[in-house]
């Protein structure tokens, strides 16, 4: 039976842990009980192995675009492939994968992207705020988790 | 046309141009321009300690990590007197072997395929082969594994050490791990299969292939250096025979071996060593590719050939394996020179260090594959693009020059310490 799953995707460097420290407090809250949360390590293509799992599938991640710091971007399923994460040719980021995933046929039904602007000069932001980002989003999660009717009971 | 302009190399990791100047239909100038900034690892390697090292060098590539690390650690070793046991030795030939199968799996599936079937990009191929680029995935992962297996991670893995590594893999693990390597030599095989299946054009040149060579093994972790002309030296005699140059036109330096251009890479390593194949490798190929091979578009077999092959060796590295305490030798630093040769999936990797009596590195030398192939990849563009023919489009010119310098999978962050293709008609 598949399944839902939030995966915080990042890497060690600075605010692009905030993906894992979206999916770190969501661990701990005992409505997601049922649902398979994970901090994934740039994983890149990779992806694709888990998602044929998945009937719901968030993914949470650091953003670089012109937008203000901290704003929260929510993409839904085929407006992620408007991302641009193809930061390296040897890489492939969230947009490119979900572009394959789809391409193979192998996507779960809903996928949604959570997407927190971080500072383009990659300079780390006052941890008061970064507090409140990850508050916001997992707030925004919830809810969405609670419409979806996905919340444990 | 004169002048051909390609401004970004696409598919190639890092950025590079390439110029040209066509002048009564002949080349009059051709230039690889590597502008991807310089990095300087080698200067802020200086000051740092040993236990450092392995970390930092991992930095300079995001796909060949490993490579960076075990050839740095074959340097520092030799200075400090630490001869890894042959748990460590087979240990880090199985990690390694993680590298090749990742490395070549990505540029097999998603830069060079793409190429070869005319699709812009590996999105575009998934939808007419599906099941081709799964395989891929497949065998991209499997390396990752086995990366992750001793490195604690893929991606600028940390499990290695000066002296050996900083864990030994619990055996429930390798057990794991051993039925996806069994998977993924079906998937090899199969990739084998497909690809010697295919039309490749017909050029063959007469070049230089360098690459490590060993008395009893297929070369990844040591070996001594050694050409098709008859070369062959220690990894500490390189300075003697190798030289580096700037160019002015390129930010990444060049290597000559005695003022010649040469390759390094899978197929000068399969050149050399085809005959140290296992036979079940060798036996895929046989009466569908004659060896040694002066044809830069076998680089592809070439690269499925070391995938199976990596996966075969790790097999027979991990099938009784058992995990020991001393996972990482003792180690006094020592002041001294030493230098480390590997071969990294691009090809022969080799690093100089001196350190000083505290273990502080006093000066490092990196010399990457990638940059030693940026002599050879020009001559290879001069002469492939006479054949070509030059009275084409500017289109059909970039295209083609993409393919070829694609053959080299260059790593062009690795060669500074893609395609702008500009073209003068005069």
């Amino acid at each position: 039976m598949k399944k839902t799953g939030i995966f915080g995707v990042g890497s060690p460097f600075g605010d692009d842990q905030i993906g894992w420290q979206v999916a770190a407090a969501l661990q701990i809250d005992m409505r997601l009980q049922n649902i398979e949360i994970k901090q994934c390590n740039r994983p890149g293509l990779r992806l694709l192995n888990d998602l044929s799992y998945y009937h719901t599938l968030f993914l949470i991640d650091a953003v670089l675009s012109n937008q203000p710091p901290l704003t929260i971007h929510r993409l839904f399923n085929q407006e992620i492939e408007q991302l641009n994460t193809y930061l390296s040719s040897h890489g492939f980021g969230i947009a490119n994968t979900i572009a394959m995933g789809r391409a193979l046929d192998i996507l779960p039904e809903t996928v949604i992207f959570y997407g927190i602007e971080i500072d383009n000069s990659y300079h780390a932001l006052p941890q008061e705020d970064i507090k409140q980002a990850i508050k916001l989003v997992c707030e925004k999660l919830i809810e969405e988790l609670e419409q979806l009717q996905l919340l444990y009971r | 046309m004169p002048n051909l302009n390609i401004p970004i190399l696409a598919r190639v990791e890092g950025e590079g141009a390439l110029e040209l100047e066509i002048e009564q239909n002949k080349i009059k100038k051709l230039q690889l321009r590597i502008y991807e900034p310089p990095r300087f690892f080698e200067k802020f390697l200086e000051g740092r300690s040993f236990n450092e090292v392995l970390d930092l060098v991992a930095r300079i590539c995001g796909i060949c990590p490993v490579a960076y690390q075990m050839t740095a650690a074959q340097a520092i070793e030799s200075i400090f007197q630490a001869k890894p046991n042959t748990w460590i030795r087979n240990m880090r030939r199985a990690f390694y072997c993680g590298e090749w199968v990742e490395s070549h799996s990505m540029h097999i599936h998603f830069l060079a395929l793409p190429d070869y079937f005319g699709f812009n990009s590996a999105i575009e191929m998934a939808k007419k082969y599906p099941e081709e680029i799964r395989r891929g995935i497949r065998l991209q992962a499997l390396g990752n594994s086995l990366i992750e297996l001793f490195g604690a991670r893929s991606v600028h893995p940390v499990g290695a050490c000066v002296g050996g590594f900083y864990h030994a893999p619990a055996q429930k693990d390798v057990k794991l791990l051993i039925e996806k390597l069994k998977q993924g030599l079906a998937d090899a095989a199969a990739l084998i299969k497909w690809l010697i299946s295919f039309d490749y054009p017909k050029q063959e040149h007469d070049f230089l292939c360098v690459a490590l060579q060993h008395k009893q093994e297929y070369p990844i972790t040591e070996g001594y250096i050694a050409s098709n002309r008859g070369l062959q030296i220690e990894t500490y005699e390189f300075d003697n025979y190798f030289q580096e140059t700037q160019v002015p036109y390129s930010n990444a330096l060049h290597c000559l071996l005695q003022k010649q251009d040469y390759l390094v890479g899978p197929l000068a390593r399969l050149n050399l060593n085809y005959m140290r194949l296992p036979k079940t490798t060798l036996d895929l190929i046989a009466d569908h590719i004659k060896l040694p091979s002066f044809n830069m578009f076998h680089s592809i077999i070439a690269r499925a050939i070391e995938i199976h092959f990596a996966i075969f060796e790790s097999l027979r590295l991990l099938e009784n394996y058992q995990p020991i305490a001393d996972f990482a030798l003792p180690i006094t630093p020592q002041a001294g020179i030493g230098f480390g040769a590997t071969e990294a999936p691009r090809g022969l990797l080799w690093q100089r260090y001196e350190f000083d009596a505290q273990g502080l590195v006093k000066s490092a030398r990196i010399v990457p594959p990638t940059s030693q192939n940026q002599a050879r990849i020009e001559q290879d563009l001069y002469r492939s693009l006479i054949s070509f023919g030059l009275n084409k489009s500017d289109a059909e010119l970039k295209k083609f020059s993409e393919m070829i310098i694609r053959n080299y999978d260059p790593c062009i962050s690795c060669s500074t310490h893609f395609l702008d293709l500009r073209v003068k008609h005069i």
